[in-house]
């Protein structure tokens, strides 16, 4: 029987499965020549790619011979594919699986790259749309059909500014994978759409013809156009080489001139030409405008394309063409390359439009660079000094006004609109805001983290600025009072570690991450250590607080005489008990080395330098006023000191209870004690009860570290689901077998030393149920009632450590016994394999596969339905379902809900949100499906104290904003699934 | 050679308070030859600069009184009308020098003989400020000039409110009458200006600006700059006028506000300063302002034309710096064709010196808080030296190293300092010191000031088990005492003691032994007078201020004297005859009556008629022509030492001599027979040896013209201060001379030929952060050509960046020769220019295909200068080398085998043209910038082996020599840094731990 699953899992994880990146790679080099295909011949389907496919029927089967130019044009519908219920539905109601369909379901694959991602503002179609949706899953594997990975949320904004719709109403900014638009009323995501799921987005800019077509380049070539007011894909266009901007640069009579920025292998960069017109979406090629064996960071357009200025690292150049007589562009630029004493960071550029009184052609180019020292230089009228250099006139002398005010790179710079001010921002936190005239400068200061990036709307009124905690901040220019507030997940970059996340236990999508101040930087200036605590809803993708976990030096001095920067605690363990009231943190504080040099001689032992290190453990209540941890105790140097001592915490499922466990070989486990003071009972205002946090227990493990001197590098600790036993395990450096203890956290006693559970290193190790399931270089179940390894699996080496660095994660899902194991490659090509188990009887029963480009962050298992959820490192959120399981199951959990997150609902989208308290506006297909749940719920909310339905129902139908709402069918569903539960 | 590097001597540096330029800017023609720069000091010393060629030579101190303080400097010059046939014809007068020093008083300078000249009172309390009226500045269209003088007026704005008026007519200084009387609340005038010959401007206490008539004495316009943020006024420090008639006010809220020339309104206000303005300067044009602040920064703003083609000019800053360590308190400025430069001075002590032509290619410079001159002597004999300032003179001694052989070691002696204090000396009156100095021996300090001077005798003494010293002074003749000197000193033998009076009269006086230890020496009652030959100087404004004598050197046997004045004309007197103390001098009445006696003034003219002491007798240099005159001042004149004795003196003095009728005292009249030889370094550092007795330059110094200098000393910056000799070891070591400036070390061994310099190193262009530096083959070409070949081949990309880098980065150095700078400091290389772009410029179409390389830093002017300077030299090489004997072989050959080679006379040298002969020949040369701010080196040791053979001892230029080759010449340098100098951070605000230089 063991066998059996064994054989099973080795077909899933090594790579035999179709899903493997062997297939995919066949999959991409199939659809890009299909792509090719489709860029020879659009002009023959022009016409007809205006037209929207009518939806709803399925595809007719002999959709490949229509090739892919049905794929593109065809009106992005609500995609329901993302919520598993209908997936599974319409699974069932489609599929017939076949083999001769095979074919099929290749081109239905690619389609799903290719449109999965556009959503309609408000849903308006129909829900019997559901059949048809096409299907993701594979026929090879028909276990994997029940899970599905959704698509991601959340993502590190790329290094953009953010881009202002012509009215101010939305903002449109690009992550790497998608491009979400933004109200600027309400802070909302109004839409995203994703543009391809093998490359990153590099760029975005919109069409200076039609303010409604935005340009999106990627990483691998693709250009693509997009309407982004109804999301809708216009065109793709694939250029070979990886486009690093996009620019339109003038537009004439339905024809637009699009400049790209093309970095090619080892002839630095080229800017080629393209024109497109407007009306058919055609790409021509023109000319190569600019071929230089330089490395330009960004290129800038002014005076309808007459003017380009770019920067290269230390180069500004300026190219300059003449706007022909009917209003075209000359696209025969003559460029003129100045150097500067130092690198460029930032520049903006603009044109000085004045009623000159002489007839000077050239026209009045200012131009203003950000230096990496700090220092801003500013040029008036430049490029007719620099004609004049080169004629020898001697009286134009070209004077670089500098402005000093940053001390570190001057990461964005623009003029304001009315080109009297320069606005500049960069590590220090403050906004500066130059007036030029006076020499005043204005700031806004305790920014809190560092600007990265700047956008001036089109009528000045506002600032947007991209800061580097990955969030957006649109400032008001009057007031400078922020009015828009985008905050996006920021994990920092935390290499060979598991990032410091927790789910809340209780609270739907609630997650908690400790997190750096500022995570993106434009060069890494500060060490990364995280101080705060980021709450972020998963659902709405919304911040729902923030707070300082350790000290930091976010907005204070934080440079040291000598030039250090100072160093902040960092947050390396987070954990939060059972019912959702504490929170556990671990930092530690390790001062600089050159400031310790003087407390040591060189024969010391880093071990010794190491005690410097300051760790604490800092246990934290909610408090519910405000919805902020408080803290409760702190306790310094909880094990032996020294750096990286405590290596694991775990939090007991049913009691309040946690478990450190440290380099030094034990464990400690640490319970609340009600606070007396001379014999009374300590009680907060509101008469509470007040608890202090102290070491109930200490568990040594001596044989484990007898006769070692070093400290254990790695460990694992996991309470089991009931909380009786406590599996411990510590690794050397100096190879020796490995033991996992069990130990019964009431008496403090060892039960039981198993050796070769675990490999030396990073190991891990999850209860589920009775059977104790440990990753290391294997995978290995082990059921702890019969003392017995049930079936062991050894993994892909090159995907596990010591070979790759990149963590491996394990979880398992308390709710229907699920594990889930990912394990990624850290070399390039990056990658992630994700494996969801059963684990029935202790064989391993894989259920689903999925594997994906990139490493990730965290693997969590859901602590209120079924699944897991997968952070990678560019802090997208996916979760992993089942499909069709999820209503009932969270139902069960969420009894023991007992607060809301408070989030914002405003706008259109609270229609949703206050489903339950009005009369349902019969305005959408919704309605009629929710009649019934109105109904209900109405009904229950007359009684004053609310029961759990109509709590679940609340929480059902609280849909944050549009993009975030279900499906009708599947919100149907969730209601349903709620009234069955009553 | 062993050093003490002393740093206690307490020698305080003043602020500066004043600067001023003797003349107004021309940008059109070169810098005129007379330019000066007058500095004023917190002491009341008005330093006299000479900024020609960028040098910075500090030319001459006059000294100030006893609490007074130099608060503002003006020069003036008048315009001489002289009716002719033809019109009128315009000459101008010689420049007259002014200052104020916070009281009620305005003083003009005397800076022909270094004293104040006239002072004349004001009764409307202390002047605060006061400015010259502008000279007419186009005479010819003028009207209504008369024949004769104009002059200019002196404005002056008073304590108590009130605007007065000086006239400087007729060569004198007169108060003239109050032009405004003071409002109603009399606050101060803080700041003056002129705006044309008919209109003042005043900046007062009560946050108002007036502007006011001269001709109908109303004021025009009273500007009011409002209530500040904190504070009842706005105090208007400094008020300035551009060309164009616009006002520029610096006021104490720290903003520059800039007021239209027509209608006095406010156009515009620049906050660049967190603290108050103090001063105000601009360039010629009138396009570039500066101003000078509190918060140390120097700001600098030009003006922009309003984009959109309007004639408004906007102001802006472009850049700003804090090139100061304290407040700044006063700058000037001065523009030519090839000087353009700003200067300013604190409470730093240090004037800084910005280019403001090329403010964005050029770097500053920061002169010296020191004197150009050193203010220590020593005597080697005895371990002493001293230092003065002020009206002080300190004593100390320095104690013998250690590890010397000699020295028993001391255990309680090894605790104490290294150094004893062993006396001061305070000068009565109220006039700073001009010059003291301490006799080779160590018996003798002579101090002068401007009105007086004063002989000690030392005698060292022991009290309290420490060593001291006990001082007297020694009578001197009332002459010499009563007419005062700029300069006085000892021979090295100290038996002359010689002073330099304000006329630039050579006075000597013998100091003659006494018998008894215990009595005090004498001084011969005879003065010997000697005058310079005079020349025929070029008109010049500065009147006979070239003539001042800078500098005196003995030979050392003390029997040659040479003084060098800052034309760089150099006079010599010889002794002849041999010493005879018991020469009755009968015949010296007469000679003493006629020198004393007004009747025969005739007399004075003919030098023959120095009196005979001891039956020696001071004579003009027989050789009977000058020595040449040099092109620029000298700063380090020096005796070469002489191995030999060059006269040898017979123990009976003059016995062999018959006396005769007309010569009843026959007295010997031989000369120094010994090949003297005068070194004598330039301003523009040119390092010249005349064969004195022959008047004609040294085989050395003909073989040797300055260019082969070493690259060393050429580079070098800082003028030369003092030089001394190190000959203890002429076989090993050769004769070193050591020269040195206020921040470096050099030594030469000028008994070797100078290597040929084939070899000049050019900057090729910049890799990354470094210059690349190209060594030119001997025949001119270099080693890869640059420019060209970079062009061609752009496109190969194997290549591409590196020429670009080149290209870009300054590459384009190689194809010219080294620009002269702008009279500040050098050329920034590229990758620092502040704000400047890059040197170069590439234009192209699409790719690098067609690129132009545009130079960006052309400038015509400066490339014509350079064509001019490089003349034709090759000419000298080809006489130089030819004269070394060996010319042929080596004219184009490498630099090496031409040093080596050796010539004629130097036996001792190995002289073959191996090339190993470099590495086992003495060094050349060596060249240190260890020490920082020396305040002077003084030699201490070895004493001399015996009293016939001296040492010299004479503005810190020491001559040493020694037959025993076993010890080391110990010197001591005394170092006074600017650290030690400004102790106190201003307001305790500015020197935080993270202060940038912004």
């Amino acid at each position: 029987m063991a066998q059996l699953a064994k054989r099973d899992a080795g077909v899933a994880f090594d790579g035999a499965a179709s899903d493997s990146p062997h297939a995919s790679k066949r999959q991409r080099k199939r659809n890009s020549r299909k792509s090719a295909d489709e860029s020879a011949s659009t002009s023959a389907h022009a016409t007809s790619e205006e037209t929207p496919l009518k939806n709803g029927t399925a595809r007719p089967p002999d959709v490949q011979e229509l090739g892919p130019y049905e794929v593109t044009p065809r009106v992005p519908r609500h995609e329901p594919e993302k919520s598993p219920k209908s997936q599974a539905k319409s699974t069932r109601a489609v599929e017939t699986p076949s083999k001769e369909k095979g074919q099929t379901i290749d081109m239905t694959m690619w389609e799903d790259i290719s449109t999965d991602n556009t959503k309609a503002l408000a849903v308006k179609t129909k829900p019997s749309k559901v059949s048809e949706t096409p299907s993701k899953s594979k026929k090879a594997q028909p276990v994997s059909s029940d899970w599905s990975l959704s698509r991601g949320h959340g993502g590190t904004f790329i290094e953009q500014d953010p881009i202002f719709t012509s009215d101010n109403q939305f903002l449109i900014i690009p992550t790497h994978s998608d491009v979400k638009i933004f109200s600027t009323k309400t802070s909302l995501l109004v839409r995203s759409f994703q543009v391809d799921n093998k490359s990153d987005i590099t760029n975005c800019a919109l069409s200076t013809a039609d303010p409604s077509r935005l340009y999106v380049s990627n990483s691998r070539g693709l250009l693509s156009m997009w309407d982004w007011v109804s999301g809708v894909i216009l065109r793709k266009q694939e250029l070979g080489r990886g486009v690093q901007q996009v620019l339109p640069i003038h537009s004439q009579d339905k024809k637009e001139i699009v400049l790209v920025l093309q970095q090619s292998e080892g002839k630095g960069t080229s800017a080629v030409a393209f024109a497109v017109d407007t009306a058919t979406n055609q790409f021509n090629q023109l000319q190569v405008v600019l071929q230089r064996n330089l490395r330009l960071s960004s290129i800038q357009a002014h005076a309808q394309g007459s003017i380009l200025v770019a920067s290269a690292r230390d180069r500004i150049l300026v190219g300059q063409s003449q706007l022909t007589a009917d209003g075209g562009l000359d696209l025969t630029y003559t460029w003129r390359e100045i150097s500067f004493p130092g690198s460029i960071i930032s520049f903006d550029a603009q044109i000085n439009i004045g009623k000159s009184k002489t007839s000077r052609k050239v026209p009045f180019l200012d131009v203003a660079v950000g230096l990496q020292n700090g220092a801003i230089i500013h040029y008036e009228d430049v490029l007719f000094k620099l004609i004049g250099r080169e004629k020898k006139n001697l009286n134009q002398d070209i004077v670089g006004r500098k402005l000093h005010w940053h001390r570190t790179s001057v990461n964005t710079l623009k003029w304001s609109r009315d080109r009297n001010y320069l606005i500049s921002g960069g590590d220090e936190t403050v906004l500066v805001i130059w007036q030029l005239d006076t020499n005043q400068k204005q700031f806004l200061p305790h920014l809190s983290t560092s600007i990265l990036g700047l956008t001036v709307s089109a009528s000045g009124s506002s600032y947007a600025l991209r800061l580097g905690d990955n969030s957006i901040m649109v400032l008001s220019t009057a007031d400078l009072l922020p009015s828009t507030n985008i905050n996006g997940l920021a994990l920092g970059d935390t290499q060979h570690h598991r990032a410091p996340v927790a789910l809340h236990p209780t609270a739907e999508n609630r997650l908690f991450a400790a997190i750096p101040a500022n995570p993106v930087t434009k060069g890494s200036l500060r060490g990364k250590s995280s101080t705060l605590l980021q709450s972020y809803d998963l659902e709405s993708d919304l911040q729902i607080g923030r707070q300082a976990l350790t000290r930091n030096m976010t907005t204070a001095l934080n440079v040291a005489p000598s030039g250090q920067s100072v160093q902040e605690p960092n947050v390396t363990q987070i954990a939060v008990s059972h019912d959702g009231k504490w929170l556990a943190t671990v930092d530690e504080w390790q001062p600089n080395d050159q400031d310790l040099d003087a407390r040591y001689i060189e024969a010391d032992a880093s071990r010794d330098r190491g005690s410097a290190t300051e760790t604490s453990l800092r246990l934290w209540t909610v408090n519910d006023n405000d919805n902020t941890w408080e803290l409760v105790t702190r306790v310094d140097e909880p094990h032996k000191p020294g750096p990286h001592s405590i290596l694991g915490l775990a939090v007991s499922p049913t009691r309040l209870e946690m478990a450190t466990i440290g380099s030094d070989a034990n464990i400690r486990l640490w319970s609340p004690k009600a606070r007396h003071r001379n014999g009374v009972a300590v009680r907060n205002s509101s008469n509470e009860q007040l608890y202090t946090w102290t070491c109930s227990r200490t568990i040594p493990c001596e044989q484990d570290a007898s006769g070692r001197t070093e400290a254990a590098t790695w460990a694992a600790l996991v309470y089991s689901d009931d909380g009786s036993v406590l599996a411990g395990s510590w690794s050397w450096q100096s190879d020796s077998t490995r033991f996992v203890h069990l130990i019964d956290p009431r008496t403090g006693q060892i039960s039981l030393s198993q050796p070769d559970l675990l490999h030396q290193g990073d190991g891990k190790m999850e209860f589920s149920g009775r059977y104790l399931v440990c990753l290391s270089q294997m995978l290995t179940v082990y059921d702890t009632l019969t003392s017995q390894v049930t079936s062991t699996i050894s993994l892909d080496p090159a995907l596990v450590s010591p070979q790759s660095q990149a963590p491996s994660f394990l979880a398992v899902n308390k709710l229907d016994g699920t594990v889930a194991v990912s394990i990624s490659r850290s070399q390039k090509p990056r990658s992630t394999k994700v494996l969801v188990l059963n684990i029935s009887g202790g064989e391993i029963k894989p259920l689903h596969e999925i594997s994906f480009p990139g490493t990730i962050r965290s693997l969590l298992a859901s602590t209120t339905a079924p699944g897991f959820l997968i952070v990678d490192d560019r802090n997208v959120l996916r979760s992993l379902k089942p499909s069709g399981s999820q209503v009932i199951t969270s139902v069960i959990s969420r009894s023991l809900t007992t607060h809301e997150p408070e989030q914002v609902t405003k706008g259109l989208d609270n229609i949703f949100g206050r489903a339950g308290v009005n009369t349902v506006a019969g305005t959408d297909g919704v309605v009629e499906d929710e009649n019934v749940g109105g109904d209900v719920m109405k009904q229950s909310l007359t009684n004053e104290d609310a029961t759990t339905s109509s709590r679940d129902l609340n929480s059902v139908l609280r849909i944050v904003s549009s993009t975030q709402a279900p499906s009708p069918a599947e919100l149907f569903q969730r209601v349903v699934g709620v009234l069955a539960k009553r | 050679m062993d050093i003490h590097r002393c740093r206690f001597v307490k020698h305080p540096a003043e602020p500066i308070h004043a600067l001023a330029f003797s003349h107004s800017s021309s940008l059109k023609g070169k810098t005129p030859s007379d330019l000066r720069l007058a500095l004023g000091r917190g002491n009341g010393d008005v330093e006299i600069w000479n900024p020609q060629n960028g040098h910075w030579v500090q030319e001459v101190i006059l000294k100030g009184k006893k609490n007074s303080i130099i608060e503002q400097l003006a020069w003036t010059r008048d315009l001489i009308v002289e009716e002719g046939t033809d019109g009128s014809n315009f000459s101008h007068g010689p420049l007259r020098l002014f200052s104020s020093s916070g009281s009620n008083s305005i003083t003009e300078w005397d800076i022909c003989s270094g004293a104040p000249k006239r002072q004349t009172e004001g009764n409307f309390g202390d002047i605060w400020c006061f400015a010259a009226q502008p000279q007419i500045e186009n005479p010819a269209k003028a009207k209504g000039l008369e024949s004769g003088k104009s002059s200019q007026l002196l404005a002056a704005g008073c304590g108590n409110g009130t605007v007065i008026l000086f006239s400087t007519e007729e060569n004198d200084l007169r108060y003239l009458r109050p032009l405004l009387t003071p409002p109603v609340k009399k606050p101060r005038v803080v700041s003056i200006t002129w705006r044309d010959r008919n209109t003042v401007v005043a900046g007062y206490e009560d946050s108002a600006i007036r502007v006011i008539d001269v001709r109908s004495r109303t004021v025009v316009r009273n500007m009011s700059l409002g209530k500040p943020a904190d504070g009842d006024h706005t105090i208007v420090w400094t008020v300035k006028c551009l060309p164009d008639g616009t006002i520029i006010s610096g006021d104490s809220t720290g903003e520059l506000k800039i007021w239209d020339a027509k209608n006095f309104s406010l156009v515009q206000r620049l906050k660049s300063h967190t603290h108050d303005i103090i001063d105000l300067a601009m360039s010629a044009t009138g396009d570039t302002v500066f101003s000078f602040g509190v918060d140390r920064r120097t700001v600098s703003y030009k003006a922009v034309a309003s984009h959109t083609g309007s004639k408004k000019l906007r102001w802006a800053e472009v850049s700003h710096r804090r090139y100061h360590r304290h407040d700044v308190k006063c700058s000037a400025t001065f523009e030519s064709s090839d000087l353009s430069v700003l200067v300013s001075g604190g409470m730093d002590c240090r004037p800084v010196v910005v280019p403001i032509r090329k403010m964005q290619t050029e770097t500053h410079r920061t002169l010296s808080h020191l004197q150009q001159r050193p203010v220590i002597a020593s005597s080697a004999a005895a371990r002493l030296f001293i230092s003065w300032w002020n009206r002080e003179i300190v004593v100390y001694q320095v104690r013998k190293s250690r590890d010397s052989a000699d020295s028993t070691f001391d255990f309680d002696d090894s605790t104490g300092s290294a150094y004893e204090t062993l006396t001061r000396l305070m000068l009565q009156g109220d006039e700073n010191i001009q010059d003291a100095q301490i006799s080779a021996d160590g018996q003798f300090i002579a101090a002068a000031t401007i009105n007086t001077v004063k002989l000690f005798q030392l005698r060292k003494t022991q009290a309290v088990g420490r060593p001291c010293v006990r001082t007297r002074q020694i009578e001197l003749p009332s002459t010499v005492v009563r007419l005062g000197a700029r300069r006085t000193g000892f021979s090295p033998d100290g038996k002359w003691l010689y002073t330099i009076r304000k006329d630039n009269t050579v006075a000597l006086n013998k100091i003659v032994p006494s018998q008894d230890v215990k009595e005090r020496p004498t001084v011969h009652d005879k003065t010997v007078k000697l005058y310079r030959t005079s020349r025929n100087p070029p008109e010049s404004a500065l009147g006979t201020y070239r003539q001042t004598i800078s500098h005196v050197a003995f030979s050392s046997d003390s029997r040659v004297l040479a003084v060098s004045d800052l034309s760089g004309a150099i006079d010599t007197w010889l002794l002849e005859g041999h010493e005879d103390l018991d020469f009755i001098e009968t015949a010296g009445l007469d000679n003493d009556g006629s020198s004393d006696s007004s009747s025969s003034s005739s007399s004075d003219e003919d030098e023959d008629e120095s009196p005979v002491i001891h039956a020696q007798k001071w004579i003009r240099n027989p050789s009977g022509s000058h020595l040449p005159q040099l092109d620029s001042s000298i700063l380090a004149l020096t005796f070469r030492p002489s191995p030999k004795v060059s006269l040898w003196n017979p123990a009976d003095g003059n016995l062999g001599l018959h006396a005769t009728r007309h010569n009843a005292q026959p007295v010997a009249h031989e000369l120094p027979s010994s090949e003297e030889k005068l070194i004598a370094v330039t301003a523009t550092h040119q390092l010249v040896e005349f064969d004195v007795l022959n008047c004609r330059l040294s085989d050395w110094s003909r073989r040797n013209p300055s260019k082969y200098l070493p690259h060393a000393f050429t580079r070098l910056k800082d003028r030369v201060v003092g030089c001394f000799w190190d000959c203890t070891d002429r076989t090993n070591r050769g004769e070193r001379l050591w020269l040195y400036g206020l921040n470096w070390l050099f030594m030469l061994d000028v008994s070797q030929d100078l290597q040929y310099q084939a070899t000049k190193v050019e900057k090729v262009g910049t890799l990354g952060r470094y210059d690349v530096l190209d060594p030119v083959s001997p025949d001119g070409k270099q080693e890869q050509g640059l420019g060209p070949k970079a062009l061609e081949m752009p496109n190969a990309n194997a290549n591409a960046n590196n020429s670009q880098t080149q290209r870009l980065g300054g590459g384009h150095h190689a194809q010219k020769k080294r620009k002269r700078n702008t009279g500040a400091g050098d050329a920034m290389p590229v990758h620092e220019r502040g704000t400047g772009l890059g040197s170069a410029m590439l234009k192209y179409k699409t790719d690098l295909g067609d690129a132009d390389v545009i130079d960006m830093d052309v400038d015509v002017d400066m490339d014509q200068d350079t064509d001019a300077e490089v003349d034709d030299e090759d000419g000298d090489d080809m006489l130089a080398l030819m004269r070394r004997g060996e010319g042929q072989g080596h004219q184009n050959q490498n630099a090496a085998k031409a040093a080596s080679s050796s010539t004629e006379g130097r036996q001792s040298l190995l002289t073959n043209a191996n090339a190993n002969a470099n590495t086992t020949s003495r060094p050349l040369y060596w060249s240190t910038f260890a020490y920082h701010g020396i305040l002077g080196i003084g030699v201490i040791g070895p004493a001399p082996a015996t009293p016939a053979d001296e040492s010299t001892s004479e503005n810190g230029e020491e001559k040493i020599q020694n037959q025993n080759q076993n010890q080391n010449l110990e010197v001591v340098i005394v170092e006074r840094d600017i650290y030690e100098l400004v102790q106190k951070a201003p307001y305790g605000r500015i020197d935080a731990g993270q202060d940038w230089e912004t």
